[in-house]
């Protein structure tokens, strides 16, 4: 069902900011049949399904170097050459890349079309656990959950408006995008299927992330608790009371396991373990790589069955 | 308040931001009086540019922001003597400068992230067992240094010439503080965060030097309203729930301001 709401919609709103020369009846005049694609992603999951999809036909440029914090992270003067010179930009949206809107202001040219990902999926409002679905709303888009790719079923969705962007401005790659995007929803549904079967006998347990909420659509997915220190953002700290409250909290709830994520460090993890006497595991939400993973070539595939071995570690443990 | 018996974390809070919190108040009445109160902001800025160039080097970050702090510290005070240059300039000029650095070292060791901000911004909550250690020692030696040269500071800080004439050694004494200042700002930003050392080795002076009337009273005092804030503001920060740093700053400040007014009246 996501999926038809999507397609619908990405016909409507993804080309929308930039509309690909209208006039034109080849989406892009300045492309010859052959030539490489440019895609400049955001962040480092949409980079990764783009690459799989684009196969030899086009290159990928990941906006965020590595060990970055997508929050915090300025742009340079170079990064709008990247914008100008690609053919198509894929981003996240929801707020997830708050510099993005004046890159976008800065750019000379125009032609690159745009894809936000998180367009018409199955969202989470950031107040509760409520789910709402952006459908209904414009382009408005605060107000919900960015981490969209911690839910592998929306990953196929996301997988899918790749490819269907791709072959609008490559019509004669479609067949191979086609072919390539089934590919790695097949893979995406593996991993999907690994998750479910191992986190099954957890479904209900809480998992205390000392870092900010990150991992809520992999909560949703599989059943499980998140309870996080921080709140959305990695920069808003905790008062003393919440932190004794988490505290609290998580002795309450027999944790033997405090996860702790890349961006905010392992210190106040560290702090509750010590607290309670657990132990601590990294959770990667995955938006990017450090620098040693990048130059080790780390996948998203590989990142996220790190993740399962932790939270195996870490449900197991109580 | 069972809390503050019941968690670790919030006894090493209160451990290490005491102990900071008295070596800033005690230097600090040395800075006012010396009217370098914006030292703590522009080392800090400059601290920033030594963190970075430590991560560039990938080595030791919090010594690298230590040596570059002294260095800045003593170019300032090289700065006001050679060139004739205001104090708050001086300060201004390598404050600027070392925030400057900082941004461009940071993107080209491109690694402007979580590892720079959690050598920058410490956090009273997230303090370590050797942290606390650390704040001991740090605390230990600014108290002994004052100790053993109180009557040559005493006498450099309020009369300088005289104390020139008289043989005082105040060039290297001056060092000596600003050394200090920088030690107790690149430890202090590192343990309990930018904004609680900066505001701690300025408000609780200040308060000291509006009651008192005696160099040792005044620096006596400082540490007193020092001590008090953190020890009432993490409470208050509890009982409020209310973030740490900000809340022991504001109870600083009420306690200045009630001692301002006392004295007025």
């Amino acid at each position: 069902m996501n999926r038809l709401r999507f397609s619908s919609f990405l016909l409507i709103v993804s080309f929308s900011f930039f509309p690909v020369n209208a006039s034109a009846s080849s989406p892009s005049p300045t492309r010859a049949a052959g030539d490489k694609i440019k895609v400049v992603a955001t962040v480092f999951p949409l980079a990764e399904f783009a690459r799989e999809i684009i196969g030899d036909r086009g290159e990928i440029v990941l906006l965020l170097p590595p060990g970055i914090d997508v929050h915090t992270w300025q742009p340079r003067i170079s990064d709008i050459r990247k914008l100008e010179a690609a053919d198509l930009l894929v981003s996240i949206g929801l707020g997830l890349e708050p510099w993005l809107d004046s890159l976008i202001k800065g750019m000379a040219v125009k032609k690159t079309s745009r894809l936000e990902a998180a367009l018409g999926l199955d969202l989470i409002a950031t107040n509760g656990d409520e789910h709402t679905s952006a459908a209904g709303r414009s382009h408005g888009h605060e107000g919900f959950d960015p981490h969209v790719w911690l839910d592998f079923g929306q990953d196929e969705a996301i997988v899918d408006a790749l490819a269907c962007a791709l072959s609008r401005i490559a019509p004669d790659g479609a067949g191979l995008f086609s072919r390539n995007a089934d590919v790695l929803k097949e893979r995406l549904r593996a991993l999907d299927a690994s998750f479910r079967a191992d986190l099954e006998k957890f479904r209900g347990k809480e998992f205390f992330v000392a870092g900010h909420a990150a991992f809520a659509y992999l909560a949703r997915r599989y059943g499980i608790k998140q309870v996080a220190v921080y709140g959305l953002s990695p920069d808003a700290a905790p008062t003393p009371r919440e932190m004794v409250e988490i505290i609290s909290r998580a002795k309450a709830s027999g944790v033997k396991t405090v996860f702790y994520e890349p961006a905010a460090g392992d210190k106040m993890a560290r702090l509750i373990a010590a607290e309670i006497g657990a132990d601590v595991r990294i959770l990667f939400p995955g938006h990017n790589l450090n620098p040693e993973q990048t130059a080790r070539g780390v996948t998203f595939f590989r990142l996220m069955e790190e993740n399962l071995e932790n939270l195996k570690h870490g449900f197991a443990g109580n | 308040m069972h809390a503050f018996f019941q968690y670790a974390f919030l006894q090493r809070a209160l451990g290490a931001g005491l102990c900071i919190a008295l070596a800033c108040a005690v230097l600090g009445v040395f800075l006012l009086l010396r009217k370098d109160a914006m030292i703590g902001h522009g080392l800090s800025h400059v601290a920033f540019a030594g963190i970075a160039l430590g991560l560039l080097l990938g080595q030791w970050p919090t010594a690298v922001a230590l040596v570059v702090s002294v260095a800045a510290a003593l170019g300032i005070m090289k700065l006001k003597e050679a060139a004739g240059i205001y104090g708050d300039t001086a300060i201004a000029i390598l404050s600027s400068l070392g925030l400057a650095l900082g941004v461009i070292l940071a993107s080209v060791s491109g690694r402007f992230n979580a590892a720079l901000l959690g050598y920058l911004f410490g956090d009273i909550l997230a303090i370590e067992p050797a942290e606390v250690v650390l704040s001991v020692v740090l605390a230990a030696a600014v108290l002994a240094v004052t100790l053993i040269f109180y009557h040559r500071f005493m006498y450099m800080t309020f009369d300088r010439d005289a104390a020139l004439a008289a043989g005082v050694p105040v060039r290297r004494l001056d060092a000596l503080i600003t050394v200090l200042t920088a030690l107790t700002i690149v430890l202090g930003m590192k343990i309990v965060g930018i904004l609680l050392v900066a505001a701690l080795l300025v408000i609780p002076a200040a308060a000291g030097l509006q009651t008192a009337s005696r160099f040792k009273a005044a620096v006596i005092g400082a540490g007193i309203v020092a001590a008090l804030s953190v020890i009432l503001g993490l409470g208050a920060a509890y009982v409020l729930d209310w973030p740490a740093s900000g809340t022991i700053v504001l109870v600083a400040f009420l306690i200045f301001g009630i001692l301002f007014i006392v004295r007025r009246k």
